[in-house]
């Protein structure tokens, strides 16, 4: 029985990993790169994904290495696809239990690579973080300079009187 | 620069191209480019040179053998990110402000701002989401937001108060302002704010009592863009229900709710008839007086729920009848409504013996009458998987059970 075939891919940093094609192709950009350029030795380059955010990246996608592929046509705009909750799963949840730094990174890399799942998983832990804060707390925890003016403020208060909860 | 023109020459004239220039931090000039053919959803990408950290400076051409558009953006660190509309290394709250200019002055306003230039990374480690793609921070923020109507409006409100940046993209996104209630706005000075802010965006509100109902008045026109309408009716004279008179082609989730027992709708009832909402799928009417239960409900329906309806005692025909007409219904919830046992001859005979709804996933009867419910049950024929929920009186019961 022959070997899985595999690829290799290189980080910013230059950093060679080589894995399981059908691992890489959890990507989308790495599926069209190798449908484009057919298969090749050569490293398949990620310029905007260094190292150690690869190899996390990469340890979501063995992980979810059998999991059905999103729909490609699935419409982002689509109203049922907004109302999805933002529970993530057990695994899920320890994986993306890193740094604030490491997270950002994360979520960049799988918009860049085009990995969805990983994309909604990171977006979500970002959105349980801000859910229910106030203004101050959400710059306190994102470390955001308040940049309005004392007026400013006062007028999106204003605006926003008939947004009060009732 | 040569390079990219050579690009934009060798492309198919559909093609949409999103090429940018680069600029490291030694100040060494890269170039980046994206392109996307008719059809394809994502884009492909062409070898870059980019190098972690690099300063990005876009510009987006479209069409490039027709030369029609090339926008150029501001003089903003970006960061890169990409999207299936095509926007690549665009800085989010300023691209719907960049002035068109020519690739000649794009270069020459890149050279000039060079050397004034500030790293991502000096950035990285205190503004994170800053320097997160416009579409992200968007997702993030829907998926912030509670479920209910009511209870988003105070999380926009926080997110929009948390910084300019986060002001601007909560103002400036029609999709964050998809569902909104409006709770007694006291002064014109407000209305006009949300008025213009809904009315551009094309979305619909709660509330019909007083002042309300003149701002709803000023909103009409815009209702060929609705999707989603809510309608919370609280006096005995609504102006409200007017807006369902008028075609909602887009229309497709209404919610009709009344804290006070609700008057007769027959403009419910005309726009369900002449179908002015053909792609209507989601219908709630809570507390709502209907002016009669024969309710034709359009076959596109997905989603019913009929809670609490005065003066409203549908014999089993006319619910069956309703059901049959509507076989894409995945969710139906049917409370506190006094439907009638049939034992009329004629309707015993005219009945449904089946009502099939292949797609049903979530079945919840309450406080009706256990024979009828019993009755009902017994003629819905559907295919429930696994997650089903079937509910009676608030209880879960066996599928199998439950459905005949």
């Amino acid at each position: 029985m022959s070997a899985a075939p595999q690829v290799t891919l290189e980080s910013s940093d230059g950093e060679k990993f080589k894995v399981d094609k059908e691992v890489a192709e959890r990507s989308v950009l790495i599926k069209n790169m190798i449908e484009d350029v057919g298969e090749s030795d050569n490293p398949i380059p990620l310029p905007n994904v260094n190292a150690s955010v690869l190899k996390k990246v990469l340890e979501y996608c063995e992980h979810h290495r059998g999991d059905p592929l999103p729909a490609a046509d699935a419409d982002p705009s689509n109203d049922d696809n907004r109302k999805r909750a933002t529970e993530i799963s057990d695994w899920d949840q320890k994986f993306i239990q890193v740094d604030q730094e490491m997270l950002f990174e994360i979520i960049l890399a799988a918009n860049y690579m085009d990995i969805k799942p990983l994309l909604d998983v990171g977006c979500k832990t970002v959105a349980n973080m801000i859910k229910g804060k106030t203004p101050e707390e959400i710059r306190k925890l994102f470390n955001i300079v308040n940049d309005f003016t004392p007026e400013e403020e006062a007028q999106i208060k204003k605006e926003n009187e008939w947004a009060e909860d009732r | 620069m040569i390079q990219m023109l050579e690009l934009m020459q060798s492309l198919d004239p559909r093609t949409e191209l999103t090429a940018g220039l680069t600029l490291d931090q030694n100040g060494r000039r890269g170039f980046y480019a994206e392109r996307s053919r008719p059809g394809q959803q994502f884009l492909r990408s062409r070898r870059t040179t980019l190098e972690a950290h690099s300063r990005y400076k876009a510009i987006q051409v479209r069409n490039p053998k027709h030369h029609c558009s090339i926008r150029a953006s501001d003089a903003t660190p970006f960061h890169h990110h990409r999207t299936p509309s095509g926007f690549s290394l665009v800085a989010p709250h300023l691209h719907h402000k960049a002035p068109k200019k020519t690739i000649e002055e794009l270069v020459l306003q890149m050279d000039m701002n060079a050397s004034t230039s500030v790293t991502f990374s000096s950035f990285a480690t205190s503004l994170h989401t800053v320097f997160l793609p416009l579409e992200l921070l968007v997702e993030i923020f829907l998926l912030s937001l509670p479920a209910t109507n009511h209870a988003q409006a105070p999380q926009k409100r926080a997110l929009a108060l948390v910084c300019r940046f986060w002001n601007s993209i909560i103002e400036s996104t029609p999709i964050l302002w998809s569902r909104i209630s409006i709770a007694d706005p006291t002064s014109n000075l407000l209305i006009d704010v949300n008025g213009a802010r809904i009315a551009e965006e094309g979305w619909i509100i709660g509330h019909c009592d007083g002042i309300c109902c003149q701002f709803m008045q000023g909103l009409i026109r815009y209702s060929d863009r609705w999707r989603h309408v809510a309608l919370q009716i609280s006096c005995d004279k609504p102006h409200a229900p007017m807006v369902l008179k008028r075609p909602l082609p887009s229309l497709k989730s209404l919610e009709l709710y009344s804290d006070v027992g609700g008057p007769l709708h027959y403009e419910f009832l005309q726009l369900l008839q002449k179908q002015n909402a053909p792609y209507l799928h989601e219908v709630v009417l809570d507390f709502i007086g209907l002016p009669s239960p024969n309710i034709s409900f359009p076959p596109s329906l997905s989603n019913l729920a009929i809670y609490d309806i005065p003066n409203f005692a549908p014999r089993l025909i006319q619910v069956l009848s309703f059901l049959v007409a509507c076989p894409s219904l995945t969710i139906l919830h049917l409370c506190n409504v006094d439907i009638r046992v049939d034992d009329r001859l004629d309707d015993r005979a005219n009945t449904p013996t089946v009502v099939e709804l292949a797609n049903l996933q979530e079945l919840k009867l309450d406080c009706i009458s256990s024979n009828v419910a019993e009755d009902l049950l017994g003629r819905v024929m559907a295919v429930l998987d696994d997650d089903a929920e079937v509910l009676w009186g608030g209880k879960r019961i066996s599928t199998a059970v439950a459905i005949g």
